[in-house]
């Protein structure tokens, strides 16, 4: 029953991963004899240093802005309980259901202030040309704000799920020692659903590292705006636009490391393994 | 002990005459209302877009409707591009994601099931990995991926695209957690005592209780499959073979109508491109609708204890 899965993940994930790293050590045009070196000719390309700079200040913006979001409406939904709340949540939900370009799209045209949807918003704080917003140097706040509004929604769900899971006795004894509820929110609840809490971090530090649609598909409504942003893009264009494969996957390996390590660092300091996830 | 003190909790809840903390309640509530307008609004655009023209697009206030033949214009137009390749990249979409739905979930749920009921060696190591890989963004893994497609001769096939679209770890993951602690232990012993097998169980017993995981599981691979763009763009070299996902991402990327002016010849502007992304979002909102029953009830609530 289990060999139709293991099968996949063997052939899909395991022999990939293998292949790319064996393809890193590859010849390329620079590095005829391939090895450790294409490692060093791909890190002192002045393509990588620029991408890891904008991967890096997009990773600062868009996680701290996305855990706080998160917590602070699931905090919110978990104080304040009311039926029709449901419906609020499923509102967070939908845009969690648009990603990839569909996604970029909705919220491209968010900031557009000539026909967009906010548009009398936008052009009451003066803008009114898309010029004044889709500028290089707003591109990681744009970035973690698409980030933040496609994510949030599904996390949310998550948090508040946890935050339901914590028993009322806990709650009514701090009610009765006098918590109010910003109290009872920063002491007990977020303490005891501190697991959540990271778990959600690391996902979203781990996904954040391979940001690739957003500024993909900008930088062709904006020739050349966003080239190469982000690490990832870089990976693609050396693969199929230079059909250098193996520098390639030289950025894929490194960034697919930092996404294992994350994962790993968060398995074994959790006790996420031992614990109630999985029993022995 | 602890249920005194709970007991006693309830009495001086209910006797205490605080007053409920009007202000702040009120003022969370808005918040809460006011962002989940804010998220709704420009899916809302999209619906709206398609039915007015490029110069009504600017003309009216954004929300404003404009006629229900427009939509039959725009349809006409995004028809011109390409022999009306759009409806290869719906059908193609249609076709993938069905196969990727059924046999991801499959083996996600058999695969969960084999891990949360049976016991055998590197049971432990199979559900590291499978978290490893629960935690690894699909993206990492696309020019692993591409360089094994590649490699077997698979690139710009159907069978290729699927394949390489079957690893699902959140599923079986979340499979595993529902079969082992949802589902009580005594159903599975009654029904080995009564001769049954692993496959039987798992078919007469174990599934017909699971309908909301299966919803859940089948919801997310749908997600995940229907807005992959990035592992058909990479993967599908011929415009014809494409989804809509990735489809869409072609033509976006040769009209940038959103910025430029369009393609003059097509008739491809903003409101085509709308309506193009309109279709895309469609099927993702129905489906979402109808599973919707499985989310609002603790999605993952059993995935994520804390």
């Amino acid at each position: 029953m289990l060999a139709p899965y293991l099968l996949i993940l063997v052939m899909f994930a395991f022999v990939p991963i293998v292949m790319a790293i064996k393809e890193s050590f590859g010849p390329t045009l620079q590095n005829q004899v391939g090895g450790i070196r294409n490692y060093i000719v791909v890190l002192s390309d002045y393509r990588f240093a620029s991408a890891l700079r904008n991967t890096i200040l997009y990773l600062m913006i868009a996680a701290p802005i996305l855990t706080i979001t998160v917590l602070t409406i699931a905090l919110l939904l978990d104080s304040f309980r009311v039926k029709w709340h449901q419906y609020v949540r499923l509102a967070y939900l939908l845009p969690g259901c648009y990603v990839g370009a569909a996604g970029v799209l909705a919220w491209f045209i968010a900031l557009e202030p000539v026909i967009g949807p906010f548009r009398n918003v936008l052009n009451f704080f003066g803008i009114t040309k898309s010029s004044q917003i889709f500028q290089t140097s707003h591109l990681a706040f744009i970035f973690a704000m698409m980030a933040v509004v496609s994510n949030a929604g599904g996390w949310i769900v998550v948090q508040y799920g946890g935050l339901q899971e914590i028993s009322e006795e806990v709650l009514e004894a701090a009610k009765i020692d006098g918590c109010n509820n910003f109290q009872l929110a920063a002491k007990i609840k977020l303490p005891l659903v501190k697991k959540n809490v990271v778990y959600m971090v690391v996902l979203v530090i781990a996904a954040s590292v391979q940001i690739f649609a957003e500024p993909f598909i900008i930088n062709y409504q904006y020739r050349g705006m966003s080239e190469n942003w982000s690490l990832s893009q870089l990976s693609y264009s050396l693969a199929f636009n230079e059909g250098d494969i193996s520098s390639a996957s030289v950025i894929s390996f490194m960034l697919l490391v930092v996404s294992f390590c994350a994962a790993l660092i968060f398995i074994f300091k959790t006790k996420f393994f031992d614990g109630e996830g999985v029993d022995k | 002990m602890n249920q005194l003190m709970s007991v006693y909790a309830k009495s001086i809840s209910k006797t205490s005459t605080r007053k409920p903390p009007a202000f702040g309640k009120y003022l969370a509530n808005f918040i809460l209302v006011f962002i989940a307008v804010v998220l709704l609004i420009p899916a809302l655009w999209f619906v709206i877009a398609p039915s007015k023209d490029p110069k009504q697009l600017i003309a009216l206030s954004p929300l404003e409707f404009g006629s229900f033949g427009s939509y039959l214009t725009r349809w006409q137009h995004l028809m011109n591009y390409d022999d009306g390749i759009l409806l290869r990249w719906i059908q193609n979409s249609l076709w993938y994601s069905i196969a990727i739905v059924c046999f991801s979930t499959g083996i996600s749920l058999l695969g969960g099931f084999a891990l949360g009921v049976k016991n055998f060696r590197f049971k432990r190591q199979i559900l590291l990995f499978t978290m490893i890989a629960m935690m690894v963004p699909g993206v990492a893994l696309v020019l692993p991926l591409f360089v094994l497609v590649n490699k077997l001769g698979l690139t710009d096939t159907e069978i290729g695209l699927i394949l390489a679209s079957l690893l699902y770890p959140f599923g079986v993951f979340l499979s595993y957690i529902h079969f082992s602690t949802v589902i009580p232990k005594e159903l599975y012993e009654a029904a080995k005592i009564d001769g049954c097998g692993y496959f039987k169980i798992f078919l007469k017993v174990a599934l017909p209780v699971s309908k909301s995981l299966v919803g859940i599981v089948a919801f997310f691979s749908f997600l995940a499959s229907w807005n992959n763009f990035f592992l058909p763009q990479v993967f599908m070299l011929s415009g014809e073979k494409h989804p809509l996902s990735s489809g869409l991402v072609v033509l976006f990327t040769n009209v940038p109508a959103f910025t430029a002016i369009g393609a003059e010849s097509l008739h491809i502007f903003r409101s085509e491109i709308a309506l193009s992304a309109l279709i895309l979002i469609t099927p993702i909102i129905l489906v979402f609708i109808f599973a919707q029953r499985f989310l609002s009830r603790g999605m993952l609530a059993g995935s994520v204890k804390s």
